[in-house]
């Protein structure tokens, strides 16, 4: 059994701490969440393991979100990125500017949207998609379609731009 | 048949459209010029937001120092099994080449390093605990299936044990040759066993070790001969005394025999720098992060703002595998001893516009 969790490990981990970092913009919680998943893993091997793995990471994701609103604290979903005591060149300062409006423009997605997305993005086929996230296969198109689209219209809005994709 | 829907277009860009509706959507796709357009505004938009999911992870790679879990992360905590996947690969009979250089990999530093674990940093019992289950757990079973000199018991129960030991400890080891958990950083910019060295000083004496296995995959360029030429021209630097004794003695044996050329430190000109499209197909064993910098003399390079799926060594190039929509990319890296050489293998159904900013971004 540990055997094939190792397997699963050396597989998938990076990929879903990349995963949980994008969606939380937390690396340690990220790591932390990773960890939890494999733990459980551990407990019941999944025997579809990339959608079960993702799918347990992100209800993690939303357990702790409907935890923090239950607790009367302010969801942050996408907590900054620790400081820096040394300024920071501008070059910097541009870069941390867009990941802050990227996160913002991320943030307006519905949650199954949002987790479609991020799924695609780590190479997650259309079936492995609707397994992790409940969706019908047929609707994980017009899922991602709507995604991208809104993604990148409310990132160029908070760019002050307001062209449609050429 | 009526105008494809949106979906249906980005199912097409992600080659995600069944096979029984595929014909039915290229015949309609081939006479609407409208869907064309729509296909092609579809296609921007896709392309616009991965690039901007890519984003979010730019701030991983440039995070500055003392805020690097997610550097650990890729770097380190896939360590447990990853190292030892060294000495046991996945692949049944992998080349002799590749064998050769994974052991040497193993030799440079005169031991094998260990990992760096961060999890170690983590206050969560719950996670800690799990982590010690789940790590030590696949370490000894990876263990289990490594070569005959890693099967006895006793090397077993040694190695476990010596797991077992570094997840107690938690603090920065730079001395013992463990590159501080900190400072993640430094790991890409040296080998463990020198976490302190400023950028100028190449790992010299390791990088001897890597000229036995390694064979010239592409001619070198003038340049790098007119650069081994000048390196030979200049004094030998005295091995440091930080470095361990294996490294030493390898050093003094070196300069015993007046071989002091191959220790000078070598800034390495690039010998080949080009954008293969043929996509990634096999699936070497994979290597660690470690293995894969110290294989290539200290410098690894990566994609800037990108994370590493894994690394792999086939012969005695290594790879850097990224996973991206399209399929995976690799950033093929190799050493000779005069040369450092990379290249771009990215898939077929990568726009080009993406491959040109990809290979931009390798630093």
């Amino acid at each position: 059994m540990t055997e094939y969790v190792a397997e699963l490990y050396l597989q998938y981990h990076a990929s879903l701490v990349r995963m949980l970092h994008r969606r939380t913009g937390d690396r340690e919680r990220a790591e932390e969440l990773a960890q939890e998943v494999f733990a459980r893993a551990v407990a019941a091997p999944p025997r579809n393991p990339r959608p079960w793995l993702f799918a347990v990471a992100l209800n993690l994701v939303r357990e702790e979100g409907r935890r923090a609103v239950r607790q009367g604290r302010r969801l942050e979903l996408y907590r900054d990125e620790q400081p820096t005591s040394a300024p920071m060149p501008d070059e910097e300062l541009l870069r941390e500017e867009k990941v802050s409006k990227v996160r913002e423009a991320l943030a307006t997605l519905s949650e199954r949207d949002r987790e479609a997305l991020l799924l695609q993005a780590e190479g997650f086929s259309y079936d492995e998609i609707a397994e992790a996230t409940g969706l019908a296969r047929g609707a994980v198109g017009t899922t991602l379609s709507r995604a991208r689209r809104r993604l990148v219209e409310s990132y160029r809005e908070r760019e002050g731009r307001h062209d449609v994709a050429s | 048949m009526s105008h494809l829907d949106e979906g249906t277009l980005h199912a097409l860009l992600d080659g995600e459209v069944p096979s029984a509706d595929l014909s039915a959507v290229e015949r309609h796709l081939a006479n609407c010029r409208e869907c064309q357009v729509r296909l092609e505004e579809a296609r921007a938009f896709r392309n616009e937001a991965f690039g901007l999911i890519e984003t979010l992870d730019e701030a991983v790679h440039r995070e500055p120092v003392g805020a690097s879990a997610n550097r650990d992360m890729f770097f380190e905590s896939p360590d447990p099994a990853s190292s030892l996947r060294e000495t046991a690969p996945v692949s049944p009979a992998p080349a002799p080449a590749a064998k050769r250089a994974a052991s040497g990999s193993e030799q440079t530093g005169g031991r094998t390093i260990p990992p760096v674990r961060p999890w170690v940093r983590w206050g969560r019992p719950l996670s800690w605990a799990a982590t010690i289950v789940v790590a030590v757990g696949l370490g000894y079973t990876w263990r289990g299936r490594s070569g005959p000199d890693q099967t006895s018991p006793a090397a077993v129960s040694e190695r476990v044990a010596a797991d077992t030991r570094s997840f107690a400890d938690s603090a920065p080891r730079d001395a013992a040759g463990v590159a501080n958990p900190v400072e993640p950083q430094a790991q890409l910019r040296a080998t463990p066993s020198e976490p302190a060295a400023p950028p100028p000083a190449r790992p010299e004496a390791r990088a001897v070790p890597r000229q036995e296995s390694a064979q010239p995959p592409v001619a070198t360029s003038s340049a790098a001969d007119r650069d081994v030429a000048k390196a030979a021209a200049a004094p030998a630097p005295a091995p440091r005394a930080a470095e361990s004794p294996a490294l030493n003695r390898m050093a003094a044996a070196r300069a015993r025999t007046g071989d002091t050329t191959r220790l000078l430190p070598i800034e390495r000109p690039i010998a080949l720098s080009e954008v293969i499209t043929t996509g990634v197909t096999s699936r070497p064993p994979s290597i660690s992060a470690d293995s894969a910098i110290r294989l290539l003399g200290g410098s690894l390079r990566l994609i800037e703002g990108w994370n590493p799926d894994r690394y792999e060594l086939v012969d005695s190039t290594v790879r850097v595998v990224y996973r991206t929509p399209y399929g995976e990319v690799a950033l093929e890296q190799w050493q000779t001893d005069r040369a450092v050489g990379h290249q771009l293998v990215t898939p077929p159904s990568a726009p080009s516009d993406s491959v040109a900013a990809w290979r931009s971004r390798i630093r």
